[in-house]
């Protein structure tokens, strides 16, 4: 849409003023409307009135998470739609997904005593799946093709085993919907803190990404020509993914399509050089999964819908239409 | 030796081995063309340089000591490769894919600006630099690809069918800047050309391969004659002097094999 490296400049501007003021606006939305004079006072004063009570202990913490969550989903599809060199990848399509829910599950059903480990163990699981994937595909290099394939092997593989477990140990899930449906409710600021340096590393690694990433888009055998190392560099863009993907999974369970989707929104308003796309996926996930999971929370009340269900509800009609308008899917 | 290949044998998986011990040298400053049935092992030996093929044994020479002792980042600074096939995303401005080419060197802005630039220039895009990839024609595209390759300051310059897909008129376009490549910059070229006729007038040398091997190795003069077309393609052939262009020249009569 926007041609010109200037054009693209204002446009990542502008997602990035509009992640940063779904943030300030989503604190200030609730059944207890706080304004936005209260929100800024709230954050840099503790006066112990109802609005830093309400801005500061309870909405901030889950709108950071949305915040955090937003960014890393959407730089994990970003680089997976890059690595993988099609734009139908998703987290889910390397077995973050499966793996860390897998892993999730489990820890409830088989020592729920160590609930707290979950995060954890849902990285580690979305990093053993991504790595169980890229090991089945390889053969003298792992092909996009071979791990798209063995991706979809795995995952199955995984959804099975969770609707087993689903089955099985109705009881003892009892307790976790947010894990299962994929939501902010209960997201405090040990929460922020889980996801936090995962998000940092891994946003800080992106920033090194882009130009190795735009040579990859042309092919393994340019992109090795032009002397870029490409398995090793296709194996770091994999587990940083991976790592982005686990930390969402952990903080917020699981989160369909934002992975999916965003980097398709930015590629259509920036293009695809990742130089542009991986800030704009960044700022736009962060203000898309913020907005969703607000309007989840207030637009029912008193009870709530979880993010994870707006954000399919809006990202499978607005996928398909995609589909059915997709022009920067030429190649040349 | 400048650049070349040493007893290279090179095969994919457990087959049958594609090149079989093949040696080759390139003079430096001249124009190679390689030239040779389909599946005869021309793509496979381009594509043993910037190792997107490891040999089973045998090494790509550079300046009389093995290729592979060089990292991957500084062997693109000094040998360009161009495959047969090539993609990238439609909307890529010209001018972004060509400054691609620079990702070998350090980064310099200024430099870096300056040499597309000049690469522009030479291929004839200077115009068309901010258009997308997907506006060009077949020809523009094939150019902004050597644009690309052009921006990494090769000394050597490795094309597999440059010409492939185009009209003859972008033909005779990209065999014409590919010699003013080799005059003004002094740059070694290695291509595989299908078009004998196209080969023995543009290149220095003509290396006719058969069953992974080099077979004929000397000028197109030289190498262009009835008997090698007979040998390599299994063709009846005439061969003519083209003297508007000092070059031979041949009329294919017949294929004598049923392959």
């Amino acid at each position: 849409m926007f041609a010109q490296n200037g054009g693209r400049a204002a446009c990542v501007v502008v997602l990035a003023l509009l992640g940063v003021l779904s943030i300030l606006i989503c604190v200030g939305i609730g059944t207890v409307p706080v304004t936005p004079a209260e929100v800024i006072r709230a954050l840099f004063v503790d006066d112990g009135s109802t609005a830093r009570l309400l801005v500061w202990e309870l909405r901030l913490p889950r709108v950071l998470c949305c915040a955090l969550v937003g960014i890393c989903l959407s730089l994990s599809g970003c680089i997976l739609q890059g690595v993988m060199r099609n734009h139908m990848a998703s987290p889910s399509t390397i077995g973050v997904t499966g793996g860390a829910s897998l892993v999730g599950y489990l820890t409830l059903v088989v020592c729920p005593q160590y609930a707290a480990l979950l995060p954890l163990g849902a990285i580690l699981g979305a990093f053993a799946a991504t790595m169980l994937i890229y090991a089945l595909a390889y053969r003298r290099g792992a092909s996009p093709v071979k791990m798209i394939l063995s991706g979809m092997a795995v995952s199955a593989l995984c959804g099975a085993c969770n609707d087993m477990i689903k089955l099985l140990f109705a009881g003892s899930l009892g307790n976790a919907s947010g894990f299962l449906v994929g939501g902010f409710n209960g997201c405090v600021w040990p929460s922020v803190g889980l996801i936090a340096p995962y998000a940092l590393v891994g946003g800080v690694i992106c920033i090194f990404l882009p130009t190795g990433l735009n040579l990859l888009m042309l092919g393994d055998e340019p992109a090795r020509a032009l002397g870029l190392r490409s398995e090793a560099f296709r194996f770091l863009l994999i587990a940083v993914a991976s790592i982005l993907a686990g930390a969402s999974i952990a903080v917020a369970g699981l989160i369909s399509f934002v992975g999916l989707i965003v980097p398709h929104i930015a590629r259509l308003l920036v293009g695809s050089d990742y130089r542009w796309l991986m800030p704009a996926s960044a700022c736009l996930g962060c203000a898309l999964v913020t907005v969703c999971d607000t309007v989840g929370r207030v637009i029912l009340p008193p009870g709530e819908i979880p993010a994870g269900v707006i954000l399919s509800l809006l990202g499978a009609p607005f996928f398909l239409w995609l589909l059915r308008n997709r022009e920067t899917g030429g190649e040349g | 030796m400048y650049f070349g290949f040493d007893r290279l044998t090179v095969a994919y998986g457990r087959g049958r081995p594609i090149l079989r011990g093949l040696t080759l040298e390139l003079a430096q400053g001249e124009i190679t063309a390689l030239v040779g049935p389909n599946g005869c092992g021309k793509s496979t030996l381009l594509k043993t340089v910037p190792r997107l093929l490891r040999p089973i044994s045998g090494e790509v020479i550079y300046r009389d000591r093995p290729l592979r002792a060089l990292s991957p980042r500084r062997a693109a600074q000094k040998i360009a490769y161009l495959g047969q096939f090539h993609t990238a995303p439609g909307d890529l401005p010209v001018r972004t894919l060509v400054g691609y080419g620079r990702s070998p060197h350090g980064r310099d802005a200024a430099r870096d600006r300056a040499v597309v630039d000049d690469a522009l220039a030479r291929t004839g895009l200077t115009a068309l630099a901010d258009r997308s990839l997907a506006t060009l024609s077949g020809g523009e595209r094939q150019r902004a690809w050597i644009a690309m390759a052009l921006c990494q300051q090769p000394e050597l310059l490795l094309l597999d069918e440059p010409t492939t897909y185009l009209d003859v008129g972008y033909q005779l376009e990209v065999l014409e800047l590919v010699r003013a490549l080799r005059d003004e910059l002094g740059m070694t070229v290695l291509m595989v050309l299908h078009d004998l006729n196209l080969a023995a007038r543009f290149a220095d040398r003509l290396c006719a391969m058969r069953d992974g091997d080099i077979v004929a190795d000397s000028t197109p003069d030289a190498v262009l004659t009835p008997a090698m077309l007979r040998e390599v393609f299994g063709i009846t052939a005439e061969v003519h002097r083209d003297e508007t262009n000092g070059c031979p020249y041949f009329i294919p009569i017949r294929n004598e094999e049923i392959r």
